[in-house]
């Protein structure tokens, strides 16, 4: 496994002064997903590896965890926010030019590194695409290191996609994307159906293949079966937890599953490491 | 090994405060001691087997802010109080030594090391188990001195002094301390000999890991948590549970504090998707024991269970830690 | 409650009627003589146990077990007041219930106990009331501690140590009493010195919340003080997570814990069983009996109701007095 990557803190619970210079609405309606620009104030944005996460402070509401977007190789940080409690209803009230705080970056990240000379394909669900979106930007930016590209995403609605521009970019620019959604809708040109089952249809070959799946733990679920069936190891597949954050540095105790702590040695995991633990995801 | 004719625990309380130290010590409320900020040697009182609270909260406090934010965040400046703790028990001292691994290996935690590193520890040997007590099935014997700075034992009305460490030496040269005489190390381990028996409960730790493995989706574990109420008293009393939750007091304007919290709470891992990886009570009652005697012996190598038996003797329906791991099912049906 | 007592127990559960899936009693603790509630098969009768250490209260078991299954009970008089307040509360049908009731002369204080009890507690083999003398056994030893030594306090002014509602009864009946006097002395003194005593009692709570947690009657999905658990689902809008009131967070000191258990008692106006749980449970020996009977006072001489009527109280604040 690859190293985590931390820029050393003197105070790890104190946050860097950051500020929003972007906000895109992603999924509009009850259940709203903004992705939000924010640039650290003062200081350089920090390196880190695709699937480390923050800690985004509110002060007075909380702090919030969001992996990171954005590959390490694009500009800023870029955090998908949907909108389902104290913190994330005040970061949807915000405007551009408000101040929040960032601890970061945190966690364990991908091992991208491994990964060169590999075929990745990336089986996301719903919100679940963020952090795959910084594996294929990465991967994209990085074209050379790795092999074929295969992005598979879907959700409920073509209206709670998300990146839905970039990734139509993206298939314009000749880059393999297979969208799906739940139900027919008219005017949909792909896959209609879970996204379990459009992996199915696809059949990515698993020689030499790296699997990273994100997304509703029922999908996740069905999904490591249909990757089971297709010839994938366990060591092949990846994915990314979540649990309920606070310190985001293996304290607290919170996040911890099992004799591991999800803020520190996840939030990305290999599928035998998990296989391996007492207490199931 | 020395011999002091006086009372050094009081003694060095006096001398500690002199040099400007904050000085934890018990003191006897009620019922019960607990260890407290003590001004003066006269407030102390050491007949107990131990304290109800652990003395985690020296380095540990229950509520501890972090940061201030208003206009942007201050962070508060460190007090470099020096602090002393005056009269605890081996198994507190191994609880404080098992906190160090928490929060000072990997990340640092400066809140917590700016205690520790100015914390002077001076020890108190058990002459008695309690009934409740089984650290000597934990590996801790209650006459130990690692961790200390200087340890103390009452033995037949004097006090031996055990100097360990540098700074122990440093303090201990301010009092008249003669040699340990051949009869005086003999009786010391008679005492010891005679700790060791006086233990009525002993729990069989014996192949644990792989018991524990085993066992881990039984019944048992349903059975155990009958009673149990979710209260949180246990990991409260703990020296070695740590969870802790953090959160902003004060809306524009306000700190952020940690304070502790308790995996036995429902709402410890309820997540903002109101997804609850342990709704169940068997299942949180089930992980505490686990994380002590399983989890952390996997990723530390180390029992976070000192048996000092606090949780035990406070649990109001009478789940006993000691019991339950005892009879963790060798062999699951 | 003495071997007496445990035999006629185990006499009524072996004549149980058949409906009966459960038996919720006592059974004594492997390494001491503290009893510890059970929930046991109609045919594990022999498991059972009964002391004057058989202090829990089994309502809140009962509560959850009796949801669905017809439950039979050992109950004492605080604890059958308890399940009185649940089913008028209609969290307990009655007809799943099957209540022994045990006539008592009070409990042992376990802490009392422990100081003045000469053995070690592994070593004590039985624990009997006999007359007015706790018998304590271990070995071939004996020890004999007058019942008034170690009988826990709240026992002195208890009002119900029959049950009033039972299916069987085992003991004579006794007389329960209607007194105030512990409280009553506490009123005079002064509004400062009640403060201070207050505020210093609260300085020492730990807000670990046992307290509420073993109430039968703090049965709260979401408590006001402190949600123990927060009625959520994945339908639960994000303003609504958002706006939840939380009256106090996690700060501990003695003016947040002092609303904690203001707020907390205040809750039981009329409701409480008198069990003492409370008061047992807490691991830093907080009194707080004191408050709850200070409000159980109040209830009675203000408004002239006893927990033991039929109505709930405060249904019969609705009712309006004649005239």
């Amino acid at each position: 496994m690859s190293e985590v990557i931390n820029e050393p803190m003197k105070n790890p619970y104190l946050p860097y002064k950051a500020e929003i210079v972007e906000i895109r609405d992603e999924v509009k309606g009850i259940r709203p997903i903004k992705t939000f620009k924010i640039k650290l104030i003062g200081r350089e944005r920090f390196d880190y590896q695709s699937g480390q996460g923050c800690l985004v402070s509110v002060f007075g509401r909380g702090e919030s965890w969001f992996t990171i977007a954005n590959s390490p190789t694009r500009p800023d940080l870029e955090f998908s926010i949907l909108k389902t409690g104290k913190v994330t209803t005040k970061l949807h009230e915000m405007e551009v030019g408000d101040v929040v705080g960032i601890r970061g970056p945190l966690g364990r990240g991908f091992p991208l590194d491994e990964w060169k000379g590999m075929n990745i394909v990336t089986i996301g669900g719903g919100i679940g695409q963020t952090p795959l979106r910084s594996i294929y930007q990465y991967v994209i930016d990085n074209e050379k290191d790795y092999g074929d590209l295969t992005i598979i995403y879907g959700a409920r609605t073509s209206r709670d996609l998300c990146y839905k521009d970039e990734l139509m970019e993206l298939i314009e620019q000749g880059y393999n994307v297979e969208l799906s959604i739940d139900n027919p809708e008219p005017d949909w040109p792909y896959f209609v159906g879970f996204v379990p089952d459009n992996l199915k249809r696809i059949k990515p070959d698993p020689k030499d293949t790296i699997a990273i799946t994100c997304g509703p733990p029922i999908m996740i679920k069905i999904t490591l079966g249909v990757l089971k069936d297709l010839g994938f190891k366990e060591d092949q597949i990846y994915t990314t937890l979540e649990r309920r954050m606070k310190c985001g540095i293996g304290k607290c105790g919170k996040c911890k599953l099992e004799s591991v702590y999800v803020c520190r040695d996840g939030p990305v995991f290999r599928y035998d490491e998990l296989s391996a633990l007492l207490e199931k995801a | 090994m020395k011999v002091y004719s006086g009372n050094f625990l009081k003694d060095v309380i006096t001398r500690l405060l002199e040099e400007g130290y904050r000085v934890y010590a018990p003191v006897k409320e009620g019922n019960y001691h607990v260890f407290r900020v003590v001004k003066s040697a006269d407030e102390t009182d050491f007949d107990y087997i131990n304290t109800k609270k652990s003395p985690k909260e020296v380095t540990f406090p229950e509520n501890e802010i972090l940061i201030k934010y208003g206009e942007w965040v201050e962070e508060l400046p460190e007090q470099p109080d020096r602090l002393a703790i005056v009269g605890i028990r081996p198994c507190d001292v191994k609880g404080i030594r098992l906190m160090d691994r928490v929060f000072l290996e990997d990340i640092t935690d400066p809140y917590y090391e700016a205690k520790r590193k100015n914390l002077l520890i001076i020890g108190y040997a058990c002459n008695q188990a309690g009934d409740y007590c089984f650290c000597s099935s934990v590996g801790i014997k209650p006459y130990s001195s690692e961790g200390v700075d200087i340890l103390v034992t009452n033995l037949n009305g004097r006090q031996i002094v055990e100097v360990v460490s540098d700074a122990g030496k440093e303090l201990a040269a301010n009092f008249e301390l003669t040699d340990a005489s051949a009869e005086d190390i003999e009786a010391k381990k008679e005492l010891e000999k005679k700790v060791m028996e006086s233990f009525t409960r002993k729990v069989d730790t014996e192949n644990l890991e792989e018991r524990m493995k085993r066992a881990f989706d039984s019944d048992y574990w349903k059975e155990v948590a009958t009673n149990c109420i979710s209260c949180g008293t246990c990991t409260y009393l703990c020296p070695t549970c740590f969870c802790f939750d953090i959160f902003d007091d004060g809306e524009l304007k306000g700190v952020r504090i940690r304070a502790w919290d308790s995996c036995q709470f429902p709402l410890h891992t309820l997540e903002s998707s109101s997804h609850n990886p342990r709704p169940e009570k068997w299942q949180r009652l089930r992980n505490r024991f686990y994380d002590k005697f399983y989890y952390m012996l996997v990723r530390k190598g180390e029992l976070y269970c000192v048996g000092c038996g606090r949780c035990s003797a406070a649990c109001p329906v009478g789940i006993d830690i000691a019991e339950v791991i005892d009879n963790v099912p060798s062999e699951v049906e | 409650m003495n071997a007496e007592t445990l035999e006629r127990i185990k006499e009524e559960c072996r004549k149980l009627p058949a409906e009966i899936s459960y038996i919720v009693g006592f059974v004594r603790k492997q390494s001491e003589p503290r009893e510890v509630v059970a929930v046991l098969k109609p045919d594990e009768v022999d498991k059972l146990s009964f002391s004057p250490l058989s202090f829990n209260n089994p309502a809140r078991t009962v509560m959850e077990l009796a949801k669905d299954n017809k439950v039979a009970v050992i109950a004492k008089g605080c604890d059958a007041r308890a399940l009185k307040q649940l089913e008028k509360e209609e969290k307990i049908e009655r007809e799943n219930l099957y209540i022994i009731g045990i006539s008592c002369p009070g409990v042992i204080d376990y802490r009392k106990f422990r100081n003045t009890v000469k053995f070690r507690l592994a070593e004590i083999d039985s624990v009997e009331l006999i007359g007015d003398e706790v018998v304590v056994k271990a070995g071939g030893e004996e020890q004999r501690i007058p019942f008034s030594e170690v009988i826990f306090e709240n026992c002195l002014y208890c009002e119900q140590p029959t049950p009033k509602d039972y299916d069987v009864l085992i003991g004579e009946p006794r007389e329960g009493k209607v007194d105030f006097s512990d409280i009553e002395e506490f009123e005079k003194l002064s509004a400062e010195e009640r403060w201070s005593y207050w505020m210093d009692v609260f300085s020492k709570c730990i807000r670990c919340h046992a307290c509420r947690q073993v109430c039968p009657m703090c049965y709260c999905n979401e408590c006001l003080v402190d949600p123990s658990n927060l009625a959520v689902s994945p339908m639960t809008p994000a303003e609504e997570k958002a706006a939840y009131p939380r009256v106090l967070g996690k700060t501990v000191n003695a003016a947040d814990n002092l609303i904690y258990h203001i707020v907390r008692v205040m809750h039981h106006a009329g409701r409480c069983a008198g069990c003492g749980e409370c008061e047992r449970a807490c691991p830093m020996e907080l009194p707080l009996r004191k408050l709850e009977r200070k409000l159980e006072k109040v209830v009675y001489e203000v408004f002239n109701y006893s927990p033991d009527e039929e109505i709930p109280f405060l249904s019969k604040l609705d009712i309006l007095p004649e005239g």
